[in-house]
């Protein structure tokens, strides 16, 4: 089954997590998500492991946007490696702030799509 | 930096409004000469006494202004339209005051007029894909900020209620506002569940409506001969954009917290000393952070205050008197305008059933995706 979005993120070595792709600037170390393609030349890609931390979620109980299907929970996620992202959670719980999560691949309508899910 | 207060004196002459509505088969040139013309009779003045035109708008495409104002008569003046999303009113009105503090105009229009539903985000044209869907979506990132200030500061969803219930009933004595029904808190909590702890009631309507300011220096308005007992000064005028914050941080309340504190600055005064502040309450959480972040409480406490009715009209602080953009509305170009004629009619006293007593002097805060800041201090003589 194809990525949705082979631009942001990648199956992992194992199971059925997956990695964000980043860039890094190789002389400060700072990372950038997504992939820009307006960044200053000699970033470096490289692979984020999809480990994060949640810092808060919400549901949204309305088809308010393009592509929402409620009920829909969206997080805000600081990544092991430092970034903060916002995500969608798998399934419809809310975990509370500081929770574990992981990056997952979801089949969803025809197509893997990355998630977050508790890590425990 | 000085701002305005190294220019020569600006004053707001003349306001005017067209009721903030839902959509409708109004042509945008109907609203906007609607509050054009009422601007030019409030301040006594002819259209060939304007020497630009600055026109907010974000929805309704290119050259709205030229083709609305023609109607009034071409004279040749400057015209220019201004977008800067939810600023885009005030960045006109910005650009109004520069423009007579500057002398390089005597008298300029600064309008707002705009119809729901044509508007397109860059955003959305980027060419970058997103893990979220709401990526860049204010109604989530503000949903995701009240869920932050729970747990940082313990808001609970009656706290943001109470701005909904405030703004709605100052807005139900507002006859230019979209919404004119007092709300109950049980009624808001009760309304349609949005985002998080977002109610319907709690998020701003869409709609279309028209607001216009016309300032003055003040060889126009000794020339002329207009009411100077009327005219209200401008002390500071700042706009600005986001900087970089830490990973977690919200970048705008950074950015709201710095453009308060210049505008303030350059206007002189603290925040004790402001008797009203209208500013962007999209969404109920917005006027707790924002009205926290422009130094009208210590952060955490804004819930108390909502309590204590000290941001009421004739509280210590009116905040949104108008009824803000939950309750009068959010047609977006105007909307910055329409915060400025709402301060004007509240320092001439003018806002009858909802004047703030004793009000002299006002702030007009307006943010707008992207994410930028537009702030004005304005004072009664």
């Amino acid at each position: 089954m194809d990525l949705r979005e082979p631009s942001l993120y990648a199956p992992a070595a194992a199971g059925d997590g997956a990695v964000l792709l980043a860039l890094r600037d190789p002389a400060s170390g700072a990372l950038s998500f997504p992939r820009s393609l307006y960044g200053p030349p000699g970033l470096e890609a490289v692979e984020l492991s999809g480990q994060a931390t949640l810092l808060a979620c919400i549901t949204l109980h309305q088809p308010v946007l393009p592509g929402v299907v409620p009920p829909l929970v969206v997080a805000r996620l600081q990544l092991a490696e430092g970034l903060v992202v916002d995500g969608v959670l798998e399934g419809t719980a809310e975990p509370p702030p500081g929770t574990p999560m992981r990056a997952v691949l979801v089949a969803e309508d025809g197509a893997l799509v990355c998630r977050f899910r508790p890590a425990a | 930096m000085s701002g305005l207060a190294g220019l020569r004196p600006v004053r707001v002459v003349g306001i005017g409004m067209h009721r903030y509505q839902f959509a409708s088969d109004t042509p945008y040139i109907t609203l906007g000469l609607t509050a054009l013309r009422a601007a030019l009779e409030d301040a006594g003045l002819g259209w060939p006494d304007i020497g630009a035109a600055m026109v907010g708008t974000a929805g309704l495409g290119m050259a709205a202004g030229r083709v609305m104002l023609r109607h009034m008569g071409a004279t040749g003046i400057e015209v220019m339209q201004v977008e800067n999303a939810s600023a885009s009113g005030s960045s006109a009105f910005r650009m109004a005051c520069l423009l007579v503090g500057s002398g390089q105009r005597d008298i300029v229009l600064a309008m707002g007029v705009d119809k729901h539903g044509t508007s397109q985000r860059a955003v959305d044209k980027d060419g970058l894909a997103r893990l979220s869907p709401t990526d860049h979506s204010p109604l989530v990132e503000f949903a995701l900020l009240a869920r932050l200030w729970r747990d940082r500061h313990g808001l609970r969803p009656e706290d943001m209620a109470r701005v909904a219930v405030k703004n709605h009933g100052n807005a139900a004595r507002n006859p230019f506002a979209q919404f004119r029904k007092p709300r109950s808190l049980e009624q808001v909590l009760a309304s349609a569940p949005v985002a998080g702890d977002l109610t319907a009631l709690q998020c701003c309507p869409r709609g279309e409506g028209a607001a216009a300011v016309i300032v003055a220096s003040e060889d126009a308005i000794a020339r002329l001969k207009l009411d100077r007992r009327r005219a209200i000064r401008v002390l500071s005028s700042t706009a600005s954009s986001e900087t970089a914050v830490a990973p977690g941080d919200f970048a705008m309340l950074e950015m709201v917290r710095q453009s308060g504190l210049e505008t303030l600055r350059q206007a002189g005064i603290g925040a004790e000393e402001l008797d009203i502040v209208e500013l962007h309450d999209a969404f109920s959480i917005e006027e707790i952070v924002y009205a926290e972040a422009l130094g009208l409480c210590p952060v955490g406490e804004a819930a108390a205050r909502l309590r204590d009715g000290a941001w009421e009209i004739g509280g210590r602080c009116a905040v949104n008197p108008s009824g803000g953009l939950i309750g009068m509305g959010h047609p977006i170009g105007p909307t910055g305008i329409g915060q400025v004629a709402e301060i004007v009619r509240q320092l001439r006293g003018e806002a009858t059933g909802r004047q703030q007593p004793g009000a002299r002097t006002a702030m007009a805060h307006m943010i707008g995706l992207g994410a930028v800041a537009v702030g004005h201090v304005l004072q009664r003589e």
